[in-house]
């Protein structure tokens, strides 16, 4: 039984593993690819045209692209993941009034498409004079529900014995979040971490609104400046520049991969 | 690390936690409703070297090539003169753009010039976000300067609110070789008909993809192109704002589609009709004269040679609507800086700077001596590229349910997209559509009645 399962098994993976893979290899192919020969199928380019980095590298302002989004991306995730914490400590052990119905709203608030809070959010930040600046594109997503809940959830399956124990022993509030909370939550607190990098990195329509000149744009605008809405595009330097965006979160995937899987498992098997 | 995280409440200075933090959300909502009423100019950054000059700001929506060549015009500009600096700021698609400029002017901080769509341009007309132009015309730049349909479809209760600058046409693209090899024409079709009597020889050609259909019809401007049919079959799909759209020429000209589609198996819904084209799964699509590069490009990778034609005719009657974007000039600008962006329109509407424009994009020329610029007759060697500007005279703007009422494009696209895609029948489709587009017509009538009259 062992003997037949085994190679089932292997197969199963393999089917995963050309999955996940196709589309990546598909986007390196297609980025060295001649921009005649972009529409041809053809599974191993015939010529590499490396002119497309060159091509993605100069329609669009990169460097700039790049800053803004490596700021955007850490210091939104950091500022997103503290108040979640913060709010999520204050959920589920402080006493306050009224402190399920504030709880309600705020999963309601969850169910409002971001859609719709784009034109508030914009006219907020233009009284603000925030318009194209860091501010602009970070604080009005500093508060996540999602976070918050989860973060919450967590909290409360942790042993409220630990948590008073620090009390007694006169540990405040932050410290005790600090100190114990953070350290229990550590699985979700990655989890967490990872959901918010991703969702800022490749963020569109809020930096795209939020900011104006080339010097303020992220990576995700930056692309849209390289396709053509109707006329010629050049798939290959499109290609190229998509290269350009994935790979930091490759690279940051791979170094981090152990503590990630950690994370996202870690919640599932400890009792 | 964890030690030093130690601020007792009492560190606040005897207030209350509470009371700081009322105190710190009411300054928070005094500041976002704290309006001061005056327009001002949108964020932008000035280089030093054109520190002292008037600074405009344009919003448009060009990537890539088309961006390139806008950015070399706009370089120009600024270096032709010693008091305007225009600054060009990308604000993603014409829809996109429309939305952000609606937020702009609510928080009253807007740019000087926007590039708007056939389409934007009429809904920010009605919104009175536009500045009339006729004004501003004089010996240099006139609107009889200008292709006339252009300046007539930018014209409402005659005043000019849009200044044609990238506009573009539907044209028919043929895979040439495979015509030939059919023992077709290599004009391509003169009508409807002539194609649906060579189907049968197309689609017994063979390609790479094995036997090609004859046309790919795309989801995404499927109503622009319709329009066209609806024209020839001598329908309307409105007129002004009285939606006409499921009257019988109209049902007739949707029933010959859905009957190439499914009765004679010639053509089909398809995700990107270029590159169907390219891989040999059609013969032909329907695509913006704008797209004439993209088409010789793959067309050299997949060893054909492209052809344009005229959009089909049906019963000898041709119709050919126009698209694209022109600019618009913000109402609520100072009156310097309108003075100082008209100076900018009247740059590119020189006749070498609109050759330099349609040669670069594939654009159709804006202006009537542009035709005669040595670039442009040298880029009309490409019989292909004359198509456009030959049947550029038989064409006029859209009905204009399609331009005027909001969403009416996206909506007549979908349900086109359906009757492509399924069996749906043809009179239902259109029905509902009519009975959608109605009532969105009903929301703006008031307003439409106060500016078209």
């Amino acid at each position: 039984m062992r003997n037949l399962t085994t190679p089932v098994k292997y197969l199963g993976l393999l089917v995963v593993l050309l999955l996940a893979i196709v589309p990546i290899y598909w986007l390196l192919a297609a980025s060295v690819t001649p921009e005649e020969k972009i529409f041809q199928f053809q599974w191993f380019p015939t010529t590499l045209e490396w002119k497309n980095y060159v091509d993605g590298w100069t329609s669009a302002p990169f460097a700039a692209l790049y800053r803004n989004s490596i700021i955007v991306t850490l210091l939104g995730a950091l500022l997103q993941i503290c108040v979640a914490l913060m709010s999520s400590y204050a959920f589920a052990f402080l006493r306050f009034p009224a402190k399920n119905v504030v709880f309600t709203v705020f999963l309601g608030a969850m169910m409002v498409p971001g859609t719709v809070v784009l034109m508030p959010n914009y006219l907020t930040i233009a009284k603000l004079g925030w318009v194209n600046t860091y501010a602009g594109i970070i604080i009005p997503h500093v508060g996540s529900v999602f976070a918050m809940f989860l973060l919450r959830q967590h909290m409360l399956t942790l042993p409220r014995e630990v948590t008073e124990a620090a009390k007694v022993d006169g540990a405040n509030h932050l410290r005790v979040l600090w100190s114990l909370v953070v350290p229990m939550s550590r699985p979700m607190v990655v989890t967490v971490m990872v959901v918010a990098l991703v969702e800022k990195w490749n963020d569109f329509v809020w930096p795209l609104v939020s900011t104006s000149t080339d010097s303020m744009r992220t990576l995700p605008v930056g692309l849209l400046m390289i396709k053509n809405a109707d006329g010629f595009t050049n798939w290959g330097a499109v290609m190229a520049s998509s290269v350009f965006i994935v790979l930091p979160v490759l690279i940051v995937f791979f170094i981090a991969q152990r503590h990630i899987i950690a994370g996202l498992t870690a919640g599932a098997t400890k009792g | 690390m964890s030690g030093d995280v130690t601020m007792p409440a009492k560190s606040l200075g005897g207030l209350s936690r509470r009371w700081v933090l009322g105190a710190a959300g009411l300054a928070g909502a005094a500041l976002v409703s704290g309006c001061d009423g005056q327009f001002k100019q949108t964020v932008g950054t000035v280089p030093a070297k054109y520190a002292k000059r008037e600074h405009l700001v344009y919003w448009h929506s060009f990537g890539g090539g088309n961006l390139k060549a806008l950015q070399t015009l706009t370089d120009k500009f600024n270096d032709s003169q010693q008091d305007i600096f225009v600054e060009l700021q990308f604000q993603g698609t014409y829809e996109q753009a429309m939305q952000k400029l609606a937020a702009a002017i609510v928080a009253k901080q807007i740019p000087d010039m926007v590039l708007l769509s056939e389409i934007t341009w009429r809904k920010m007309h009605l919104a009175d976000a536009l500045e009339p132009f006729n004004d501003y015309f004089d010996a240099d730049l006139s609107p009889d300067m200008f292709i006339d349909q252009f300046i007539d479809e930018g014209t409402v209760q005659g005043k000019l609110w849009w200044i044609p600058f990238a506009r573009s046409t539907p044209l028919f693209y043929f895979n040439r070789t495979l015509f030939e090899k059919a023992g077709l024409p290599s004009a391509g079709p003169e009508s409807w008909e002539d194609l649906l009597e060579w189907a049968p020889a197309i689609m017994a050609q063979k390609t790479k993809a094995g036997n090609p259909r004859v046309l790919a019809l795309g989801s995404l401007y499927a109503s622009w192109y319709l329009q066209s049919n609806v024209w020839t079959w001598g329908g309307n799909y409105s007129h002004g704002l009285d939606v006409t759209f499921d009257t019988a020429p109209n049902v007739a000209a949707g029933q010959w589609m859905v009957e190439f589609i499914r009765k004679h198996n010639a053509a089909y819904l398809s995700d990107k009709m270029d590159q169907d084209m390219a891989t040999g799964l059609a013969a032909s699509y329907l695509s913006s004269t704008g797209s004439l590069k993209q088409a010789t490009t793959n067309a050299k990778g997949g060893g054909y040679e492209v052809g344009t034609a005229f959009l089909p005719r049906h019963n000898g009657a041709f119709g050919c609507p126009t698209g694209g974007s022109g600019i618009g000039i913000v109402r609520y600008v100072p009156k310097t800086k309108k003075q100082a962006a008209w100076q900018y329109i009247k740059f590119l509407g020189r006749s070498e700077n609109s050759a330099y424009w349609t040669v670069n994009t594939g654009y159709l020329p804006v202006v009537k001596a542009a035709r005669q610029e040595p670039e442009l007759i040298k880029a009309t060697k490409d019989p292909n590229y004359l198509t456009a500007l030959r049947q550029l005279p038989l064409t006029k703007p859209q009905d204009l349910v399609r331009l005027v009422v909001s969403g009416a494009g996206d909506m007549m696209d979908q349900g086109l997209t359906k009757l492509y895609s399924s069996n749906a029948s043809v009179s239902d489709v259109f029905g509902r559509l009519n009975k959608q587009l109605r009532s969105r017509a009903d929301l703006i009538r008031k307003s439409y009645q106060a500016h078209y009259g």
